[in-house]
């Protein structure tokens, strides 16, 4: 392509002046993500960059589903090697001879031109699919916005009117001795056989010409649209979370000033920057049990709603103008219904779906800490659950001093300080007060005598683990919980900790050490699993029966604990175990999670129902739970359902009575 | 308006009560103490009218020993302005006496409101607001749901043995707190922090009481109530166990 | 010989239960210790309970019949009840621990500076001849009593329907109408009463009460508990958990526990009810307890006398039907 000084010019300025407008439009959008408070996320550089290179090349989170996921590896490959064809393109319209360094010269360069078109072809066809699925199969977690026509409407027309340029250019050249290493175009110049010279050097300039227009028009939409994602991704990805996911950040309660997040500025720029990232890819709310049972919460409507809100304030916010309350939304009940944010069970699923690794629910669980800490506005329910908390150090309330009455007659020691033993039990409320769930600790107790470690529990002296205190968004009652539990843990040696609770096995994993309480702890499932590897436990009885396994939030997706309960239960001889359509990282919540334990469930469908029907379908013998939340909503669910006959166990249970 | 809010600390009502070897009173070791239940509805009932009337100052006060402090505290964490302890040690003074304290206290302090709960947990006597209100020669109605107030004249209602009664009276006067008249606030923690910067003036019981018996009625002792029987827990079908019910309730008891 | 006073009550033109069983509590006591027993009533248009008074011990009937206690006045009956203190001096001052007896007892403990014992569950006489009042405390887990040597004039409120009601006729009775000494403008008036929408007795009076909770299910379904109270008879009523009153399927009148009524009636239908310590300790008096529940290990059964395992919405009906049944036939 021989162009004149003038239109070298044009060609010039075209581009400098997309590249200005769209850096401006990147600019405003980095303003914004700087408005966030700061977050110090630069820890283990090496890992996080190498994290990036799996997620994007190998689109590792994108493919787990595979369907969108092969569609949008395709796209994207095939985009990426034609950007790198365009670029010589155009630098060939300032430099006809110039070849792309590398890439574009021997000996790489046919092993390009293959992959750029096979990739490119590839690309064209999965935007059709893309338009397929979005404007015909129409899934529900996809939104047919014009935005989503305009991108894959581009994408469609940049690749292929780039193919036919290439293949008119084929076609004039006539004798390109690496023609046949771009099939594509190849197949392309020969439909144009035969046509005059001049025509095809006239289709030749405008395509050029046109191609130009739709790529720098597509580069200056980037930023404006959810196609930002390009960008945003790998800078999303790099900075994700590397601490625990159960992890909650902790809140200095008397030096801060305000305690949870009420305004879009006091989001950290991470937390920003997340909502620039969604693509509207929707899996978050496919996964979403709240979604699911139609209570008016959707992680993708959160970070969208935020979004929009972000752009509406973040001009006022940069120019620090400050406007009066009622002019402005209020993010929390007006931008995001209250219903929806104490809708959220906490189940993980949202951030374990999302493949650009936003942080959806965590946001929710900062707006709850403002409701309950600054405002005092929640569910009457929990004010009850605070207060019993508070006076009885259980949410039911029910006398403190009756805590270790279950084991009265089970010969179990009653830790005081100064005691040593291996394995501390930590109870939890369930176990202690809940009637169906003492039998699990019962459970417990028999095969922890049969396993021979010394062990021993704190009796009275054992308060709330406070995990649904700090969920439920009041920080400073987990606090006063914790730190109360731990001054008595201080007091007494023990190797570890084994828990009924995948939540309080969480929060004592994963929070206590923010208040000085480090202990090693291992979830009863676990503990069994080990003492069966090592031969310490024998099971003599059998139980002939087709069981299937609901997995635990906290225990699976927050700690990944997928494989000791199947192994335990898979080791009882004669079970056969079938696994439910939602299980492992996919597990549907039992609704319970997130302190809704503690609440009424008045919209919608009860999550619980909805797990239990999917139980029902698999036709077991016997359900097995290894968490008492779950236990007490798959059992309430059953029941229900009028299902009674089919009887949920604990894994204690199952393995007690084979023992 | 000013507004007076007379609370006391109890044990929390899951505690498992002991009664000591002298059997002369309970074992407070380990007991959890809170403010009395009853006195949550008065304290969040005086907030709301301070809420609604600008300028108007809510003062909870509380006859008791050093530990009511804490109650005083969780007091001013929900929004009263002002706390007072009047220091005596628990026993020390009759219910009558701590009235008498009580309306002493306030009586020089132009009150226009002044509520209670309408039983302490503790003692269930129900005495205390009506004897303020005697003392201070206002009027009283006892156990209230529902209050309006006006500018010289607050209505109220009330469940009694014939229906809900609903009673004018002339203010300043006294009320007690029913469950149903509200439900208290959960305190904030900016309250709670703010709580424990606040200053709460403590006076000697002792300094009110003057020429007056501090205890008439001492407990003379105290014992559990008797053990029930063990039931019977009848089986067979609906319709056998049924009338086997009927039989006993008509033959054995006779009281159907 | 001051004499042990007695605030009572008239009903449908008679004595209330709950002024009877004072009577009772207050004859057998003065028998033993010798002293005379006097009844007041105030009112308009009180009617000739002379004889019935009589019967139940009562020596000298103090009417107190005046247009300013046609209705409940709390202000009136406080200046009543002083005057005859100050005019009388009692050993003793006796009302119903009803809201109405509890709010005049608290005010009268100040206004004449007497010692208050309220909640009265039991009154007796020892061995040795000292009166022994007994009252449950902390929430009904524990009962305290006093005795006469400590007793000065005092004022008791007794709660209904715990004593007996047996009568120690007296040979005389002495009728003495007073007029009160009427405060000026008290600014304290009952402007109405606003009864509740059934005609079920009150959950204090009723004999029996058959109550409901968590496995009813649903507010409609407590139409079971009403047809089975009508089928026991006019002294049955219908009570609720505070789960089922907090769910808005019954009033808070007819909330039993400890943040509703604490009620004591011949026989306690606990239907659907898990039995949490909170009920318990509002109906643990009852002296027999009935429990039907789904859940062979609800608390419930730990203190009741018979239990049914089963179905409340299935159970109910059965019972109505079986009461029908052995009713209908003559004895």
């Amino acid at each position: 392509m021989n162009l004149s000084l003038l239109e070298k010019v044009i060609l010039c300025l075209c581009i400098l002046g997309a590249f200005a407008v769209f850096g401006v439009s990147l600019y405003r959008r980095y303003l914004l993500v700087r408005l966030g408070k700061p977050e110090n996320r630069f820890d283990r550089v090496t890992e996080r960059f190498l994290y990036l290179i799996k997620t994007i090349f190998a689109h590792t989170l994108v493919l787990r589903d595979w369907y969108p996921g092969l569609m949008h590896f395709m796209i994207f490959w095939g985009f990426l090697g034609l950007s790198f064809g365009y670029i010589e393109m155009y630098g060939q319209g300032f430099n006809p001879g110039f070849q792309l360094p590398i890439l574009g010269m021997e000996p790489v360069r046919p092993g390009f031109l293959l992959f750029k078109d096979i990739f490119g072809a590839l690309a064209i066809l999965g935007v059709l699919i893309a338009a397929w699925r979005r404007y015909v199969q129409k899934p529900e977690r996809l939104t047919a916005s014009s935005e989503a026509a305009i991108i894959l409407g581009l994408i469609f027309s940049v690749v292929t009117v780039g193919f036919i340029t290439d293949g008119l250019k084929l076609a004039i050249v006539g004798n390109d001795p690496l023609a046949s290493w771009s099939p594509v175009a190849l197949a392309v110049s020969r439909f144009f056989a035969g046509f005059p010279q001049d025509l095809l050097v006239i289709y030749y300039k405008v395509g050029w010409w046109l191609h130009l227009c739709l790529i720098l028009g597509f580069l200056i939409f980037i930023p404006l649209s959810k196609h930002l994602h390009l960008l945003a991704c790998p800078v999303n990805e790099f900075f994700r979370n590397l601490k625990p996911r159960g992890e909650m950040p902790s809140i200095d309660i008397e030096k801060a000033e305000t305690y949870g997040i009420a305004q879009i500025e006091e989001f950290s720029w991470k937390g920003l920057l997340d909502l620039l990232t969604c693509t509207e890819c929707g899996r978050c709310q496919d996964a979403c049990p709240a979604h699911l049972s139609q209570k008016p919460l959707s992680p993708k409507k959160v970070i969208l709603d935020l979004k929009h809100h972000l752009f509406e304030r973040g001009p006022d916010l940069l120019k620090a103008v400050v406007k009066d309350e009622k002019e402005v939304q209020k993010m929390i009940g007006e931008v995001i219904d209250e219903d929806a944010i104490w809708a959220c069970t906490t189940c993980a699923s949202c951030v374990e779906q999302c493949p650009v690794l936003i942080e959806q629910f965590p946001k929710l669980l900062e707006m709850r800490r403002n409701l309950v800490l600054m405002q005092s506005r929640f569910p009457k329910e929990v004010t009850l659950c605070f207060k019993n908390m508070e006076n009885n150090g259980n949410p039911w309330g029910i006398g403190w001093a009756s805590r270790a009455d279950w084991a009265r007659d089970l010969d179990l020691k009653k830790l005081k300080a100064g005691d040593e033993v291996d394995v501390l039990l930590w109870v939890g409320c369930a176990g202690s007060f809940d009637e169906r769930n003492k039998k699990v600790a019962t459970s417990l107790v028999k095969i922890l005598k049969a396993s021979g470690v010394s062990f021993g529990f704190l009796g009275e002296a054992e308060k709330c683990c406070g995990e649904s205190a700090r969920r439920l968004g009041n920080e400073y009652l987990f606090q006063m919980l914790a730190q109360e539990n731990i001054a008595t843990m201080q007091e007494i040696k023990f190797r570890e900790i084994v828990t009924i609770c995948p939540h309080c096995l969480n929060t004592l994993i994963c929070e206590y050490p923010q208040f000085g309480g480090k202990y090693s702890v291992r979830h009863h499932t676990s503990f069994i699993a080990d003492l069966l590897e090592r031969k310490a436990l024998k099971l003599s009885g059998s139980l002939p029966q087709t069981i299937t396994y609901h997995d635990s939030c906290y225990l699976g997706r927050y700690n990944g604990f997928y494989a000791p309960p199947r192994e335990v239960i898979t080791s009882i001889p004669g079970v056969r175990l079938k696994e439910l359509p939602r299980n492992r990282s996919k597990s549907f919540c039992c609704g319970a999670g997130g302190g809704r334990m503690w609440m009424e469930e008045n919209i919608g469908t009860r999550i619980n129902s909805l797990r239990t029907e999917e139980i029902l379908k698999v036709k077991p013998e016997m359900v097995a739970t290894a968490c008492p939340y779950c236990l007490t909503m798959v059992e309430d669910g059953l029941k229900e359902k009028n299902s009674e006959s089919l009887p949920a166990r604990d894994i204690a249970e199952i393995v007690c009575q084979a023992l | 308006m000013k507004i007076f809010v007379c609370i006391k600390q109890v044990p929390d009502t899951e505690t498992r009560i002991k009664i000591n070897q002298e059997g002369s009173g309970i074992v407070t070791e380990g007991i959890k103490y809170v403010v009395n239940p009853y006195d949550e509805f008065a304290l969040e009932e005086a907030i709301r009218i301070k809420e609604q009337n600008p300028g108007s100052e809510v003062t909870v006060v509380t006859v008791g020993p050093e530990r009511a402090r804490e109650a005083l505290r969780s007091c001013l964490a929900v929004g009263a302005d002002k706390a007072v302890l009047i220091r005596d040690d628990p026993g020390s003074l009759d219910n009558l006496a701590v009235a008498w304290v009580l309306s002493r206290y306030i009586s020089d302090k132009e009150p226009d409101l002044i509520f209670t709960g309408l039983q302490a947990v503790d003692d269930n006597m129900a005495q205390a607001g009506g004897s303020i209100a005697a003392f201070l020669k206002l009027n009283f109605v006892a156990g209230i749901v529902k209050i309006d107030v006006g500018k010289a004249e607050a209505v109220v209602s009330r469940e009694a043995e014939g229906g809900v009664e609903v009673i004018r009276t002339s203010l300043p006067a006294v009320f007690s707190a029913q469950k149903g008249l509200n439900e208290p606030r959960y305190p904030s923690l900016m309250g709670t922090m703010q709580a424990k910067k606040k200053p709460i003036e403590e006076i000697e019981a002792g300094s009110l009481l003057k020429d007056i018996t501090p205890s008439r009625i001492k407990t003379l002792r105290m014992f559990y109530p008797p053990e029930r029987p063990a039931g019977r827990i009848l089986s067979g079908e609906p319709p056998e166990v049924v009338s086997e019910l009927v039989r006993c309730l008509r033959e054995e008891v006779k009281l159907l | 010989m001051a004499g042990i006073f007695v605030l009572g009550e008239t009903r449908d033109g008679g004595l209330s239960k709950a002024t009877l069983e004072m009577l009772t509590g207050a004859t057998r006591i003065g028998m033993k210790i010798n002293e005379p027993v006097a009844l007041v009533l105030q009112g308009k248009g009180l009617s000739d309970v002379s004889s019935k008074a009589k019967s139940f011990g009562v020596s000298r009937l103090l009417l107190v019949d005046d247009e300013a206690l046609a209705g409940y006045n709390l202000e009136v009956s406080l200046a009543v009840l002083k005057d005859i203190y100050s005019k009388h001096a009692p050993l003793m001052l006796m009302l119903s621990a009803s809201v109405h007896g509890k709010e005049i007892a608290a005010m009268l403990a100040a206004e004449s500076f007497l010692p208050l014992f309220s909640d009265c569950i039991g009154l007796a006489v020892d061995a040795e001849g000292q009166i022994e009042l007994t009252r449950p405390a902390y929430s009904g887990k524990i009962r305290t009593s006093l005795t006469r040597a400590q007793l000065t004039p005092m004022i008791v409120t007794v709660r209904p329907n715990i004593l007996p009601v047996e009568e120690h006729p007296v040979g005389e009775i002495v009728v003495e109408k007073i007029t009160p000494e009427l405060p000026e403008k008290t600014g304290w008036m009952l402007q109405e009463t606003v009864k509740p929408q059934t005609e079920l007795p009150e959950l204090t009076e009723a004999r029996i009460i058959v109550s409901g909770g968590r496995g009813l299910k649903e507010a409609g379904n407590f139409v079971l508990l009403e047809t089975l109270a009508r089928a026991i008879g006019p002294d049955a009523t219908v009570g609720a958990s505070r789960m089922a009153v907090d769910s808005g399927w019954r009033d808070h009148a007819f909330q039993v526990g400890q943040t509703g009524k604490a009620v004591s009636p011949d026989l306690y239908f606990a239907c659907g009810i898990s039995g949490a310590i909170q009920h318990l300790v509002g109906m643990s008096s009852s002296k027999c307890i009935v429990a039907v529940n789904k859940d062979p290990e609800a608390n419930i059964f730990k203190v009741a006398n018979y239990g049914i395992v089963g179905d409340v919405l299935e159970v109910l009906p059965l019972l109505t039907e079986e009461l029908n049944k052995v009713r209908a036939v003559p004895a």
